[in-house]
């Protein structure tokens, strides 16, 4: 079999989006093989669709990539949605009180499986919020939403994920 | 005082929220991936394309070839249809005497004989009967069964000996034909013969 030469745009768009493709993926399927198995996949399609009239295609793309990592996800059957009970995990967990106390794996494992239980809506709106690379706008656009339904969704999550550190770390959270 | 404190404390997870959302999202690929990607996207793409123009190609032909033969099998049975005798139902008979259309319509050409001739005494009528058989050239309707299970078609041989039967049929009818010309009559003069010399006559017995 021989290799041809990809088009010059999709060349372009790979090496310009494919560190924020995978971390939508990883992101959402948690594993940097399927996150990468995402990755190729997404630059399959967007190769077969061609770029002719696509205006944005840093959203088209992440819509693309979030589509794909959901579907991967499903796909494999991740138990997210199960129940997190904080008595279990009460006392695993310890929020550094300064920034430069680096957080633990054990830490992140436990905040993966608190928001795996938040409704599908605040969970996919924290989770691309989170991205440095994403900004409110455009996951709107991934996402098929307006910013400011982003903005409450990200809100909510927040406040659901801070009540449940605080039953497992033992701190008080007002607002 | 409450509150105060209250504040700090949900300031401080917060900021802890942030970082630990930002660590958790924040992955970073095996160096390469560019790399990888292109080398598959370059790998796969043509293979990709060729698959479907094969896929069509197969699509178009296996439908071509399903076509024809439908077409072949629904004219074959057409024909075996039309082909099928009719020897269950007896008004469904093909009587050998009855002139078809071409016969009624073509002059005989078959050669008269003369009257003197005994062999050729069968009327040009009667030619025209034996050479040209009775053919169903329109289709029928196939006909009721009179018994279960249905009785088997006759074989060749059995047509070609119903035929044979047919045609001594017609020997018989053109035998007795009004039309044919009368035989001569043949007269058989007395034998007589004359007894040989020394011979005692026959009413003496022999000795």
């Amino acid at each position: 079999m021989t290799a041809n030469a990809v088009a010059p745009e999709i060349e372009a768009l790979v090496r310009e989006h494919s560190r924020l493709v995978f971390r939508i993926a990883y992101s959402v399927v948690r594993n940097h093989a399927d996150a990468e198995d995402v990755v190729q996949e997404v630059f399959l399609r967007v190769a077969k669709h061609g770029v002719a009239g696509i205006a944005d295609a840093k959203a088209w793309i992440s819509r693309i990539a979030w589509r794909a990592s959901v579907d991967r996800n499903r796909q494999f059957d991740r138990k997210n949605q199960e129940e997190f009970d904080e008595r279990v995990h009460a006392g695993h967990i310890h929020l550094p009180g300064t920034e430069q106390e680096a957080i633990s794996r054990e830490t992140l494992t436990l905040l993966d499986r608190m928001i795996a239980t938040l409704p599908k809506k605040e969970r996919d709106a924290l989770l691309l919020i989170s991205l440095e690379e994403m900004s409110s706008t455009e996951a709107a656009k991934v996402l098929g939403t307006t910013e400011t339904s982003i903005r409450g969704r990200v809100f909510r999550a927040r406040q659901k994920l801070a009540e449940k550190l605080q039953k497992v770390a033992g701190t008080k959270y007002g607002r | 005082m409450g509150a105060e404190n209250r504040r700090p404390e949900s300031e401080n997870l917060d900021r802890w929220l942030d970082r630990a959302l930002r660590e958790r999202a924040n992955a970073e690929p095996q160096s390469g991936l560019e790399e990888r990607v292109l080398a598959r996207l370059a790998m796969r793409s043509p293979k990709q394309q060729f698959a479907w123009w094969q896929v069509w190609a197969a699509a178009t032909a296996i439908f071509v070839i399903a076509l024809t033969l439908s077409l072949s099998y629904l004219r074959r049975h057409d024909q075996v249809v039309n082909e099928q005798p009719h020897s269950v139902s007896p008004e469904h008979k093909i009587a050998p005497n009855q002139p078809t259309m071409e016969q009624r319509q073509a002059p005989t050409q078959a050669p008269v004989a003369s009257g003197r001739d005994a062999t050729c005494c069968v009327s040009t009528e009667m030619v025209a009967k034996r050479t040209l058989p009775a053919v169903h050239t329109q289709p029928e309707p196939l006909p009721k069964l009179a018994s279960f299970p249905a009785p088997h078609p006759e074989t060749r041989q059995e047509r070609l000996l119903a035929q044979l039967a047919g045609q001594s049929d017609i020997v018989e009818v053109a035998s007795t034909s009004t039309n044919s010309a009368p035989l001569k009559e043949l007269s058989i003069p007395e034998l007589r013969v004359d007894p040989m010399e020394g011979t005692p006559p026959d009413n003496t017995p022999l000795e």
